[in-house]
């Protein structure tokens, strides 16, 4: 029972990770093309049935395995890369300038992805590359908070100053003793926002503000879905579950990772 | 005697705490020649741990003077305290938080050999694994703990490792913030054996902050007693244990186990 | 800090936000590369009229002056005029704010109204399986899309059953029983995800007080647990829940854009993509500096009532 978040997470998201890979070298069918009747229901050879234009659901669904990871990974490390260095800046100065850039963070943090979609995709058009500055920058908040929090944890404890007073300089006393001891938290901060960015995405795909028409993704699947509710409602349960199931994921390893933290740092989580 | 090493002259230091002052330190004068050994004591809040944090350059006097070897080092900033850094080194009262513990034991003891501002200075043991497995035999632990981490040692253990991490640079003072308070009643002595085995065979001069007048009796040829920031008596210890002028020194000796 | 002072300093700290805000949300729509005349009137159009549209909507004037004279049409109350109908935008987005008002205020309430009886469940049977159940619930309910439980309340409620309609909106002056069964599908699909993201903050609240020393002590005196619980528990919980429903309220209202396509609600999310996709920039910017102000102004009144109850600075208030 104990560690059951973590092992369940780390099934689901090794699920997914497989569906990914194994679509890099090969899926059932073309994705894109139109390679059956139309609406069909699940069987052989289209084992989750075809979609309203005659497309596998299953290719699909695979493909869409890959562009979910891309866009989550790949969103939350740009967020990391930006707001864990802020954040860690932040928390070992011990000027104003730390409250300042927390009061920055905090005042973003709100501030959903979606509306900040939305404004790049008035202004340059809907594309997965807004879709993901917007997911990257909407999670950046969260990361200077929490890389702030930690490292402030991290300088209460002794070694932090006796580094310091060993003749460290600050970069090294960041780089080898704070980051690798806030790492596990981030760790944590990271799964958790996985989970979100996907679930950003889909509903960003959903609404038509993301990838484009020859990149299926999960979210746009549901929106060609649901125009035919009335006639095969079938083919809206697939791509939903497969982001259910790949957000779960996310947030059960985040939570499991969660147990594993020095209990001082686990408050911050 | 010649000049004091480290010394506090006239020094007054004040806190801010959500708008509201507060005075750590009352016109404290100290000064610490080589080779000798004062222990600093008073009940907890006295303003001992300020006074180390003073003499470290970590906080800054709002009147009065800090010099280190002559030379006044309070309020420079860190880049121009190169010759404090290598000349006086502390142990810190809790070995769980002083080590870092996602470092090895090479990593944590020779860090001070790896500093850039100490190693500009010219006299700094090379950074190698002999150094360190020198000054880890010469505080009792094997060399075969270089890859071990903190975790896998005991409290007794740690401590020595911060003991080690202070003396590799080769300092002159060796300021020790409640040693051995922290630590298993069983492996105080021993810990405190080593600490004053190590600083007699170095010559160094040592700070010694505690709450436990047994310890500093044990260890110390002079005591500084503090009481609210402010020193209210000093003198050899044998001197003021046995005939102490000041009431809070009479309060401060009656509350203790008799040495 | 006196309360009077303190509130001085936080509705600074609001204006101050909502000019940060303003000014992010400006230079999003306006100062990002490519052409708005030639994205509205194609790529066939003619110079010229590409020139003479630039000129007629201000675009060739810097930045700075279109900021300033937006931001004061805003504090007037005028939100400029569509790029593509010409249209008074104030005009367009009003009678779109009744339905995502509805949804988004009826949708938190139900998510409270919901995550309340199943965070204090979760809490208090943790350590059975009824405890772990409704929290599994609770972790599968923040992964599942909304979308996703809207289509298939649709599906089954809509669709199959036939209990409820599967889109549109009805005013509540023009016909409230119709407005509110028009409502309960987008709501319950709204506040299903926010309920299971509340009910652990509940959870964890109420965990905490079934620690502490008073509820031992009123149980030791023989409160039954749910008495206990709501003597002394529902004021700690209550204040964590209100800081996170503020918290949530963005989340909420960018839920709510989402539903309005679900269930064909033309609301101001409707209105909002439909500019989108038309790059009608002053209604897109009008409607985001809308929402993002509306719950900025929220967290603020969340944020001073939590200073108005918190015991701490009322008894600073009394002993002045």
């Amino acid at each position: 029972m104990k560690h059951s978040s973590l092992a369940v997470g780390g099934l689901l998201i090794g699920l997914i990770v497989a569906t990914a890979v194994v679509g890099l070298f090969w899926m059932p069918f073309d994705p894109n093309a139109l390679v059956g009747p139309r609406l069909q229901a699940p069987g052989w050879p289209h084992v989750l049935g075809t979609d309203a234009f005659g497309g596998d659901i299953a290719s699909r669904i695979i493909d869409g395995a890959k562009r979910c990871l891309l866009i989550g990974v790949v969103s939350v490390l740009g967020a990391g890369v930006v707001g864990i260095p802020v954040g860690v800046v932040a928390g070992m100065s011990r000027s104003w300038f730390g409250d300042v850039l927390a009061r920055a963070a905090d005042i973003l943090y709100g501030f959903p992805a979606l509306l900040l979609a939305i404004l790049f995709a008035a202004a340059l058009g809907g594309s997965t590359w807004t879709a993901m500055a917007a997911i990257a920058i909407a999670t950046v908040p969260a990361f200077v908070r929490i890389a702030r929090a930690a490292t402030m944890q991290v300088m209460g404890l002794g070694f932090v100053e006796a580094a310091q007073l060993s003749g460290t300089p600050t970069f090294q006393v960041a780089l080898r003793h704070v980051l690798p001891n806030i790492a596990p938290v981030l760790g944590v901060q990271a799964s958790v926002s996985v989970g979100l960015a996907i679930l950003a995405e889909a509903g960003l795909s959903y609404l038509g503000l993301g990838s484009g028409q020859d990149e299926p993704t999960w979210g746009r699947m549901l929106r060609e879905a649901q125009d035919q509710l009335f006639n095969a409602p079938l083919i809206a349960l697939w791509p939903g579950l497969a982001i259910a199931l790949a957000t779960l994921g996310f947030n059960l390893l985040g939570d499991g990772l969660r147990d594993f933290l020095d209990p001082r740092l686990r408050e911050i989580a | 005697m010649n000049a004091p090493i480290l010394e506090l002259r006239g020094v007054d230091v004040t806190f801010r705490r959500r708008g509201e002052v507060f005075r750590a330190l009352h016109e404290v004068d100290l000064a610490i020649h080589r080779g000798e050994r004062i222990g600093i004591v008073g009940g907890s809040g006295s303003g001992k741990t300020t006074i180390a944090r003073t003499l470290l350059g970590l906080v800054r006097p709002s009147a009065g003077e800090v010099l280190f070897r002559g030379r006044r080092i309070d309020g420079l900033p860190e880049r121009q305290l190169a010759d404090l850094r290598q000349g006086v080194s502390m142990v810190f009262q809790d070995p769980n938080s002083s080590l870092n513990p996602r470092m090895n034991l090479r990593g944590i003891v020779g860090e001070p050999l790896r500093s850039p501002l100490l190693r500009a200075r010219g006299n700094l043991p090379p950074d190698t694994d002999v150094t360190v497995e020198a000054v880890l035999a010469s505080v009792g632990l094997d060399a075969e703990v270089l890859r071990r981490f903190p975790h896998q040692l005991s409290g007794g253990q740690r401590q020595r490792v911060a003991i080690a991490r202070a003396l590799v640079s080769e300092p002159d003072v060796l300021i020790a913030d409640e040693p051995v308070s922290a630590l298993d009643v069983s492996v105080r002595a021993q810990v405190l054996n080593l600490l004053s085995d190590a600083v007699s065979e170095r010559g160094l001069a040592l700070v010694l902050i505690s709450h436990d007048l047994a310890v500093v009796g044990h260890l110390c040829d002079q005591v500084v007693v503090v009481e609210r920031g402010r020193v209210v008596e000093s003198g050899p210890t044998r001197q003021v244990f046995d005939d102490p002028q000041h009431p809070y020194t009479h309060d401060l000796l009656a509350a203790s186990l008799p040495i | 800090m006196s309360l009077l002072r303190s509130l001085g300093l936080r509705v600074l700290g609001l204006l101050a936000s909502l000019l940060v805000a303003s000014v992010l949300i400006f230079l999003t729509t306006n100062a990002l590369p490519g052409d708005i005349a030639q994205v509205i009137l194609g790529t066939n159009a003619a110079p010229g009229e590409l020139e003479a549209l630039r000129e007629r909507l201000g675009l060739n004037r810097p930045l700075t002056v279109r900021y300033l004279e937006w931001i004061a049409g805003v504090v007037q109350g005028d939100f400029g005029t569509s790029m593509i109908s010409g249209r008074d935008v104030v005009g367009l987005i009003a009678p779109r704010l009744e339905v995502s008002v509805s949804l988004t205020v009826l949708g938190m309430l139900l998510a409270v109204a919901l995550s309340i009886p199943m965070g204090a469940f979760a809490a208090m049977r943790r350590r059975r399986t009824s405890g772990l159940v409704v929290s599994t619930i609770s972790q599968v309910g923040l992964a599942v899309p909304s979308f996703w439980a809207g289509i298939w309340l649709v599906i089954i409620f809509a669709v199959y059953l036939r209990w409820f309609p599967a889109g549109g909106y009805v005013s509540i002056w023009v016909d409230p029983l119709l407005w509110a069964w028009h409502l309960v599908l987008p709501v319950t699909a709204l506040a299903i995800v926010q309920a299971s993201l509340l009910s652990r903050y509940v959870r964890s609240s109420v965990v905490e007080v079934l620690g502490e020393d008073w509820f031992r002590t009123a149980r030791s005196i023989g409160w039954s647990r749910v008495g206990a619980l709501l003597r002394h528990g529902a004021r700690n919980a209550g204040m964590s829940l209100l800081t996170v429903v503020g918290l949530q309220l963005a989340t909420v209202l960018v839920g709510a854009i989402i539903i309005e396509q679900v269930f064909a609600m033309q609301g101001l999310g409707s209105r909002l993509l439909l500019a989108v996709s038309q790059r009608d920039l002053v209604v897109v910017q009008a409607v985001v500096l809308l929402l993002v102000s509306a719950v900025l102004v929220i967290n603020f009144l969340v944020d001073m009532t939590y200073q108005v109850l918190d015991p701490r600075i009322r008894r600073v208030g009394e002993a002045a």
